[in-house]
């Protein structure tokens, strides 16, 4: 027993790498049928729904498509307005991003961790580090990369750390991943605010990404701040971050993959 | 023949269950809870293999749990390794026929494994004792999970093993 944990240590790094990459792509096809199979049972899920519900889900996505039709052709107004801004004062162009939108094939959340396997991969464009979105803000950032599936830190995850900034306000503060507690929504904490915000559990503040770092592009939802404590430094607060609940029941989910990056490979 | 195939046998119904759990994960993900049942996969090989063999069978699975986690690479699978040795060298004090005999073993294996990993993992926490209350909240549904699958589990790695023509409680009768 005492040989096997030695020879262990002194394993070279890059063997054990390898090991884990293999055993992890091992799984990986159970993985992708289990996937499929659980797209197949929500697939017959609507099968059973009644005409009636369907003709209502349908109105409403026609609903919703003509307002985003709508933000479309605003947002390329945009984009049109910003290139024009750019070339008159000859400002370098902000970094692009494409989406990769993926399905999540698992999800993981312990007291120890909190992460998702995505059904995209390397095949797909997709890199360690990448930014991962949904509709709720950010969800986390892609931590290891298969052909096919790839593993995504959660924001809830201690292991997360970023810049961010409180809405309203441009001074960066840290935020981290918290524990869970079960049966709430997925927590996290911010560090090193100004003494000067303030916020409590009834007049909560967003905080938002700051786009340092590159990773995140600035503006993006990360949660809500809830009562600001003083730190024993008196210069500034720390607190708790309140996280989407829907973190914890993703289905889908957007990769944000730099246009630059791709226009190396 | 036989003899050697036995802990790929044994190798293959804890894959099973290594799926199985991961699939109700993700359905218990949503309320922010987590069934851990590294202990009941120890159980078998560590009461009924070969030193050898029940070691290949625990280092595989500890590795194939290990590949899937951001801790450090091994976390698991020395951690499996030590409590299987120990589980190896008392197995001879304890009725390993008897199907209650097991289920201790393996609720105990699971507190280890879930007490041990969870210390290893304390490390960067900002808030230790929230922590401990949510390893704590897993721990019980955990051992509750384990304590309910465990016969369905041994009686399926008995039955795939007689399947490849090995009789274990034959084997243990001769032994004896």
């Amino acid at each position: 027993m005492g040989l096997i944990l030695l020879s262990w240590l002194f394993l070279p790094p890059i063997f054990k790498s390898l090991l884990k990459l293999s055993f992890f792509q091992m799984q990986a096809p159970a993985l992708l049928v289990s996937s499929h199979v659980r797209d197949i049972q929500d697939f017959w899920a609507l099968r059973f729904q009644s005409k009636p519900a369907l003709i209502e889900g349908i109105r409403d996505l026609a609903r919703l498509n003509a307002a985003y039709e709508l933000r479309l052709h605003e947002s390329e107004q945009l984009r049109l307005d910003l290139i024009r801004l750019e070339q008159i004062l000859g400002l370098p162009s902000l970094p692009g991003y494409r989406y990769e939108v993926a399905r999540v094939a698992r999800r993981d959340m312990n007291g120890w961790w909190q992460q998702i396997v995505i059904r995209k991969g390397r095949n797909d464009g997709i890199r360690a580090g990448d930014a991962v979105l949904f509709t709720g803000g950010v969800v986390g950032r892609v931590r290891e990369v298969g052909p096919h599936l790839a593993v995504v830190d959660l924001l809830s995850s201690q292991h997360i750390r970023l810049a961010a900034v409180v809405e309203g306000d441009d001074r960066p503060v840290s935020y981290q991943g918290g524990i869970n507690p079960p049966l709430h929504p997925p927590r996290g904490r911010i560090q090193f605010v100004p003494s000067d915000i303030s916020s409590s559990a009834v007049d909560t503040k967003r905080i938002l990404t700051s786009g340092l770092g590159g990773v995140f592009p600035p503006g993006l939802v990360i949660g809500e701040i809830g009562a600001l404590t003083v730190g024993a430094d008196e210069l500034f607060q720390a607190g708790p971050v309140t996280l989407d609940s829907r973190l914890n029941s993703l289905r889908e989910v957007a990769v944000l993959i730099p246009l630059n990056e791709e226009r190396e490979r | 023949m036989n003899r050697h195939i036995r802990w790929i046998v044994v190798l293959l119904a804890n894959l099973m269950l290594i799926f199985l759990v991961a699939e109700l994960n993700h359905g218990l993900a949503i309320w922010s809870l987590h069934l851990s049942a590294g202990g009941l996969l120890l159980t078998f090989s560590s009461l009924h293999l070969s030193l050898k063999q029940g070691l290949l069978t625990s280092g595989a699975t500890g590795l194939i749990l290990d590949s899937a986690n951001p801790l450090p690479f091994g976390s698991i699978v020395i951690l499996v390794l030590i409590g299987h040795v120990v589980v190896f060298s008392l197995r001879e004090n304890f009725a390993r026929s008897q199907l209650r005999c097991g289920v201790v073993v393996a609720l105990c294996l699971n507190l280890f494994l879930m007490l041990s990993y969870g210390l290893l993992a304390v490390g960067g926490t900002p808030a230790p004792s929230i922590y401990w209350t949510r390893i704590g909240s897993d721990m019980v549904l955990s051992l509750l999970g384990v304590a309910l699958v465990a016969p369905w589990f041994f009686s399926l790695q008995r039955a795939a093993l007689a399947f490849v023509g090995i009789d274990l409680e034959a084997e243990q009768r001769e032994g004896k």
